[in-house]
């Protein structure tokens, strides 16, 4: 019979196979700020939204059976300062043409260059592509999977749907999909040399 | 055979228990603290072999200090920003520098390295892909310090302590550590 003491070691001796799971599989991040309203924190919210992101797509998208798409959440470090993480959704990949929201830096069109994408929130707040340009996929961290809290909206993120209540959240992020839809020449303009 | 399970059973699944936690623990330790990585390529030569090598990386640093503990002329492994492979460049200006873009060029242009960002390039300009190619590169996408050359394919491998292992210095730390108004520390 081991010792309290040598249990209690063999116990602790599996942490690094939690951090492990942290650091590839999957991890739990809490979403400050409205910027991803109504994905995330909805305007009458009282709560900040827990989320649980997946690392596999983000981290090794070679290796991962769906690939990151046009639509999906991603958190990633901010490309202005490395220990400031965001939460966007990627609008663009690269090759794809992009119309920037014109109120900020980027006039005109921008080209997204390999490897990067044009990630935005779903609230046009500004910290966002549209301030710092097109980010390099290797800053992503993660995809979102699903929300874990607050209790009554656990379960699947919010997809955007033309049925239902007119301001139901389905609604206004099919609305904000048609804008951004607008916006992205998928795949590009072939241009003649 | 039974038997023999039954004698080596409960051994074989401890044996299965520790590789998997040892395995665990050297991943996290290589993830947060740092540790052998191999490296080839002709873009830093001479100051690394283009032959494949072990480095020590060491990722502790930049995890604790930041863009802080970053200086002109470190050796760093980083994500490369248009690939989803690593490289290992010098880093040659720092957010707020004014960089020559390329030294090989007649066009002797400047760029300005935005917040957040540094400027990378190989020692080996002429056969290499950095900061000239892809622009300024995050400090997000940095990884860690290559602080010391663990192997060398070059020297005998008898002499393998005494020549095949070398401590990366930074050249520039001397020459380039000035203050705001310019004065050296």
């Amino acid at each position: 019979m081991a010792s309290t003491s040598r249990r209690m070691l063999n116990w602790i001796s599996w942490a690094p196979l939690v951090v492990l799971f942290e650091f590839k599989v999957a991890t739990i991040k809490r979403v400050d700020g409205r910027s991803m309203s109504p994905t995330f924190n909805p305007d009458p919210a009282p709560t900040r939204d827990i989320v649980l992101f997946e690392r596999g797509p983000a981290i090794a998208p070679q290796w991962w059976y769906s690939p990151l798409k046009r639509g999906d959440i991603v958190y990633l470090k901010s490309p202005t300062d490395p220990d400031v993480l965001l939460v966007k959704r990627i609008v663009a990949l690269e090759g794809d043409v992009v119309v920037p929201r014109t109120m900020y830096a980027y006039p005109g069109r921008v080209h997204i260059p390999p490897g990067h994408a044009w990630v935005e929130g779903d609230e046009p707040l500004g910290r966002d592509s549209n301030a710092f340009g097109p980010v390099s996929c290797a800053l992503f961290q993660g995809r979102a999977a699903c929300i874990v809290w607050p209790p009554s909206r656990i379960g699947a993120i919010p997809v955007a749907s033309e049925v239902g209540d007119a301001w139901s959240v389905p609604r206004r992020l099919a609305a904000r999909e048609r804008e951004r839809k607008q916006r992205v020449v998928v795949g590009g303009i072939v241009r003649a040399l | 055979m039974a038997s023999r399970l039954r004698q080596y059973g409960p051994h074989a699944w401890t044996f299965v228990k520790n590789s998997i936690k040892w395995t665990a623990g050297f991943w996290v330790f290589s993830e947060v603290v740092g540790g052998p990585v191999m490296c080839g390529g002709w873009s830093m030569y001479p100051s690394m072999p283009h032959t494949a090598e072990w480095y020590l990386e060491d990722r502790l640093t930049l995890r604790r200090y930041g863009a802080a503990g970053l200086r002109r002329g470190d050796i760093v492994t980083a994500a490369k920003p248009t690939d989803s492979i690593w490289v290992a460049k010098r880093i040659i200006g720092l957010p707020g520098d004014v960089v020559l873009i390329d030294p090989l060029d007649v066009a002797r242009g400047h760029f300005l390295v935005p917040k957040g960002h540094v400027w990378l390039a190989g020692d080996n300009a002429s056969n290499s892909n950095d900061s000239r190619n892809y622009g300024p590169v995050p400090i997000g996408l940095l990884k860690g310090h290559l602080r010391a050359q663990l192997t060398d394919t070059s020297a005998s491998w008898w002499l393998w302590p005494v020549s095949g292992i070398k401590l990366y210095r930074n050249p520039m730390k001397s020459v380039l550590e000035v203050d705001q108004y310019g004065r050296m520390r």
